[in-house]
Order: C-alpha cells, then structure tokens, then sequence
C-alpha cells in the first residue's frame, strides 16, 4: 500500500468511497428507524427497514464487485467489507428497539461478512478466464446477482431466514 | 333483587389442588374493571419460601412466601380478575410440589353494601349489592374495598380485627369510604370522622344518610397531558445519540491516510451505542394528583405510571405508599408483591415501548395546612411541624401565590391582590372551588429511576357540603 503524496491519495480511494458509500445509503435508514421509533403499548414493527438494509448491503455489494481489484485485492475486497459493516449502529438501535431478534440480525450480518470475500475471490478467479470470455462470465455472474436481489427484499430475507 | 346461590360458582378445590384453597371476600362478588382481595390458604409440609402466582384475566400478582412445616398459611392478596370472574393460583411448595386452585367469582354491575356482624354471622343473598361478612373477614388489602361502595360496622368490630385489616380499613376511612358506624357515641363518631378523609362527612351515624361520592380524582386521560408536559422527546435524544457517527465518518472521509485500521471502526461503535442507546430516555415516569379537604388528616390520590423499555434493567420497586395498580383496559396487569408490601413492576423491553398504569391510594398530608374563607379574604395556616412549599390559591377563579409557610405562620390573601399564573398548563379536574395547590413531594422510598411529579389540591370544602359532584 502506497504512503504519502500521490500514492497516498490512491491508497486511501477506497477506503474513502467505502466512508461515503456507507453514508450515502446508511443515512436514510438512519432517518427511516428513527421515524419508526414511535413510542407506544408496542414494540414498533421495523421488520421492513430491516430487509430493505440487507437489500440495499447486498445491492452495494454486487454493484462494487468491479472495484474490488482496486488498488489490490486486498484493500478492496476489505473496503467492501467496510461499506457492508459501516450501518452496523443502526442495527444496535434495532436490537435494542426489540423489533429484529438478535440471532437474526447476526445470521444476516455474518452471511453477507462472508458472501463479501467470497464473492471477491470468485471475480478475481473468473479474471483468469481469456478476455472474451472473462467479461462473459463477469457480466453473468453480476447479471444473476443483481436479478435475483431485484426480486426483492422480501426472497433476500427469506433466504437469509428472516 | 335476589341472585340465587346456585349463580354464585365457587368452584371447590380441584383434584390436583386438594392443599390450596381461594377465598375470596364479599362472597365472592367484585365489581368489573376494579380490583378485589382474596386470601390463598395452604399448608406445606415443609418450611421454606412458597411462590404463589394468583392469576385472573385483567392481571396476575406473584408473590413469595415464607410457610412453616405444617402450619396452615394464609396470605391476602390483590387479584385482577377479568369480565367473567375466574381466578387461578398456582402455588410452588419448598419442597417443589406445585399445588392449584380455580375460583370463579360474581361480577357485579355496581359497588357492594356491605354490613359487619358479629357472631360469624352471614348473608343469605340479600340481594345482589349488598353482603354481610364477619370481621375476620374484612379485608387485609387497599384491593379488598374496591368493590365496595359502603360499609356499615359496629365500633366493637374496630376491635376484633387485626393490624393488617385495620390498615387497610383506615386506608378506606382516608380514602372517603362511605362508612355507617352502628350505635357509635358521638364522641367515637367524632374522633373517627377527623381521622377520615373528606371532612369526614362520608362517616355517618346509625340511620344518617351518607352523602353519595367524593370528588372524584382524574382519571387516566386527564392525567396525560400534564405528563406529557414534562416529556423530552426521547425519538430527539436518540437521533442527538445517533449524530456523531455520521459525522465521524464524514470527518474521517476527508483524512488523508486511511488504512484497514477503518475496519474497526463499526463493530466499536455499535458496541457503544448498544451499550448507550437508553441514555437519553426515562425509564419511569409518574404524575400523581392528590386531593384532600382542609383539614384532613390524609389526602387521597391517583397516579399515571409511565413505563418504557429505556433501561433494560430489573423491575421497577414501588412502596406501599406508592398505591395500587388498578386495571388496564386491554392489558394485564403483571405485578410483584414484595414482602414489605411493596411492588415491582416488570419493565417493557423494547426501547421505547411504553406501558401506562394507574395506581391509586392514600398518603397521610405532608403539611396540615389550614384554609378559611372570610370576608373578601383566605386566610392560610400552617399547623404542622415542618415548613410547607410555597402553593398558589385557586380562588374566585384566580390564581394567587401563597409564600412557603413557617410551622405556625399564617398569611392572607385579598381579593385585589397580585395574581400568577397556574403551574400546570390545566388543571386536570373541573371547577375546584377554593382551594389551595402544592407540589407533592414523592413517596419515601422510590426506585431512582422513576421521575416523579406530584400536585395536591386542598379544596376548601363549600358551606353545605353534601359531597360535591358526583
């Protein structure tokens, strides 16, 4: 990883993208929750914020899948960590809300922890393939992806067991 | 009209409960939407802590125990039963046998006259509101004289019973119960009437008519907008709880040197917020409004209880001063009666959840303040001992500040006095007459963690006070 001048600017890119990412779609569930949090006799329902944070996680997910080689995999694959764990307050309050039980904020959170390396490593391994084909097999991998989560948040959360 | 017995279903003790009993006072009659007393009697073959959980459709009380090997034990305690009357207890021996039984009492559409005989003597169904009981068999609890609306006893029976029912009893003298003293001298008339509340004009001798109902305190719906009043936002305190982070990370979006170290970054702060997420928010709110008669010895009150999820700690404790939790319309009451008479009452668990009850009784007056209406002027005494707060006089349909009292210092309001405004955005009962209104200090006693505001209003009684509105 490059320090200092120039380099230093294009070490931290992604790092910084992953920061403003991470608000960028972290804020309005922020707002979202927050709307939500009526007090009243019940717990308020925030089962639907829930699942359109997932969805919108995985959505970032596949959508950034292009950038993970960059500067190195490493650093991008763990940015892409980062814009995945970054509204992880967010869902301290709706633990704490008692709308979403905990093992299901968990088993959520870890599955898409490992689908972000595993996903990476997939797209490094199809960067093996011969031109034509590798953006063939790029183009079908985040294709499928991206049309299995615009289905809707509703079969994301259901195989996430939610 | 006459019920016939065969309505009154006291189910006897089922097979699986042949040690456990309930006996439930008044004949088993209660009136719907109030609390009752009944008494659970068993005995354990082992000494230790037996865990009683006495459960009816508008709340359940828990408590513990402590039996002799043995020897009977009979415990008197509050019990919510629903429309249809039914009650379960269910009992956890020392020895870990669980023992239950099922009662199903009557429900009345209206209070219960009720007359104390002595000699164990007892009702043949009389009629539907009315019921004569022995003095044992007066309550032990505030619960047992919600479903009463008048008591008739002769003095005699005042020493038949014991403390327990004699502190319940003067609950229900202080608290205005309607009393008829049979054969009373007026010397003991007298000397009970000052001890009761209300000017003691609901004591009455034999054959005197009891005048119909107190003013009645507030009820839940009156109370709401004085506690809301003193309500912060907590949806405010939590996005203030909730704005350095964005803010961090767009301070941090502009360091020059990010690394990997970023990644720590969102579990340490979800740890710290699920670990600071209550502060900001109140765990416990009460607003308590009391009301007593120049001169009473005790002032009766009604309390809003608000409870949220914000803590996420243990119950709430509440001591015996703090009254009794009456039923919630929709939702059951879940409480704990602890040995000292004391309450706990579980928390919600959600953030923000919140669930409201009221709790109602009576509390001698902190200050014995005296309250005299004379030719364009009030004149206020304080009698006590202690020092009172300063109070507003509500008079005329004005507003006066009244200075805090010294023991034994008086001062006078005239009508062209300086005004003030009231403390309270509204009073939360119609027309209170002259009458002077303090802040109520809190309960000796109360968990920390309840913020709690108390209003007494001292009404001057009207000249010819036949019981105010009904």
């Amino acid at each position: 990883m490059s320090t200092g001048g120039r380099g230093g600017e294009v070490g931290a890119g992604p790092w910084r993208a992953a920061l403003l990412g991470g608000l960028l779609y972290g804020l309005p569930f922020g707002v979202w929750l927050l709307a939500g949090l009526e007090p009243g006799p019940s717990v308020p329902d925030l089962l639907p914020a829930h699942r359109a944070l997932l969805w919108s996680q995985a959505l970032a997910l596949v959508l950034l899948l292009p950038a993970v080689a960059f500067p190195s995999w490493s650093q991008g694959t763990l940015a892409l960590v980062l814009l995945q764990a970054l509204p992880w307050p967010l869902l301290a309050l709706l633990y704490r809300a008692g709308s979403v039980p905990l093992e299901g904020i968990l088993s959520a959170q870890a599955l898409l922890l490992l689908a972000a390396p595993s996903l990476a490593g997939v797209w490094h391994l199809l960067g093996r393939i011969a031109v034509p084909w590798q953006l063939v097999a790029r183009a079908a991998l985040q294709g499928a992806l991206l049309l299995g989560l615009l289905a809707g948040p509703g079969p994301l959360a259901g195989g996430l067991g939610l | 009209m006459h019920w016939p017995p065969s309505l009154l279903i006291l189910l006897p003790a089922l097979a699986a409960g042949q040690g456990i009993e309930i006996e439930p006072l008044w004949e088993g009659r209660f009136v719907a939407g109030e609390p009752t007393e009944v008494e659970v009697r068993l005995t354990s073959p082992q000494g230790g802590d037996v865990r009683l959980r006495l459960s009816g459709a508008a709340g359940s009380v828990e408590h513990l125990a402590i039996a002799e090997a043995g020897r009977p034990l009979a415990v008197a305690l509050p019990a919510y039963p629903g429309p249809n009357g039914s009650l379960r207890v269910a009992a956890r021996l020392p020895d870990g046998t669980e023992l239950t039984d099922e009662a199903r009492l009557l429900t009345l559409p209206e209070r219960l006259s009720a007359s104390v005989g002595i000699g164990g003597s007892q009702s043949e169904f009389p009629g539907q509101g009315s019921t004569m009981v022995a003095p044992e068999a007066l309550p032990r609890t505030a619960a047992g004289y919600r479903p009463l609306g008048a008591l008739s006893l002769p003095p005699v029976a005042l020493a038949q019973i014991d403390p327990a029912q004699t502190r319940a009893l003067g609950a229900y003298f202080a608290g205005c119960g309607r009393i008829e003293l049979l054969d009373a001298t007026p010397e003991l008339l007298a000397r009970i009437r000052a001890a009761a509340g209300c000017g003691g004009r609901f004591v009455q001798g034999t054959g005197s008519p009891i005048p119909g109902s107190p003013y009645p305190l507030p009820a839940s719906q009156g109370l709401e907008p004085l506690l809301a009043a003193g309500e912060a936002s907590p949806i405010r305190a939590l996005a203030l709880l909730l704005l350095p982070y964005p803010l961090l990370l767009l301070g941090l979006s502009r360091v020059r040197h990010l690394g990997p170290w970023l990644l720590l970054l969102p579990p340490a702060a979800t740890l710290a917020y699920a670990a600071a997420l209550p502060l900001g928010t109140v765990p416990a709110q009460a607003l308590t409004w009391a009301e007593a008669e120049a001169g009473d010895p005790s002032l009766r009150f009604v309390t809003l209880l608000r409870l949220s999820g914000a803590d996420g700690g243990g119950p709430l404790h509440l001591p015996q001063e703090a009254g009794l939790p009456l039923p919630r319309a929709g939702v059951p009451t879940r409480l704990h009666l602890d040995a000292d008479g004391g309450l706990s009452l579980p928390l919600p668990e959600g953030l923000l959840e919140r669930q409201d009850h009221r709790l109602a009784g009576t509390r001698p007056l902190p200050w014995p303040l005296r309250l005299e209406l004379a030719e364009g002027l009030v004149r206020i005494g304080n009698g006590g001992s202690g020092p009172s707060p300063g109070a507003w006089l509500l008079w005329r349909g004005r507003v006066y500040p009244v200075p805090a009292l010294a023991p034994g210092m008086r001062h006078a309001v005239h009508a062209g006095d300086p005004t003030s405004d009231l403390p309270l955005q509204r009073l939360p009962v119609p027309d209170p007459g002259t009458a002077l209104l303090l802040p109520l200090p809190p309960p000796a006693g109360l968990d920390e963690r309840l913020r709690w505001t108390g209003w007494l209003l001292i009404r001057l009684p009207a000249p010819a006070a036949s019981g105010g509105p009904v």
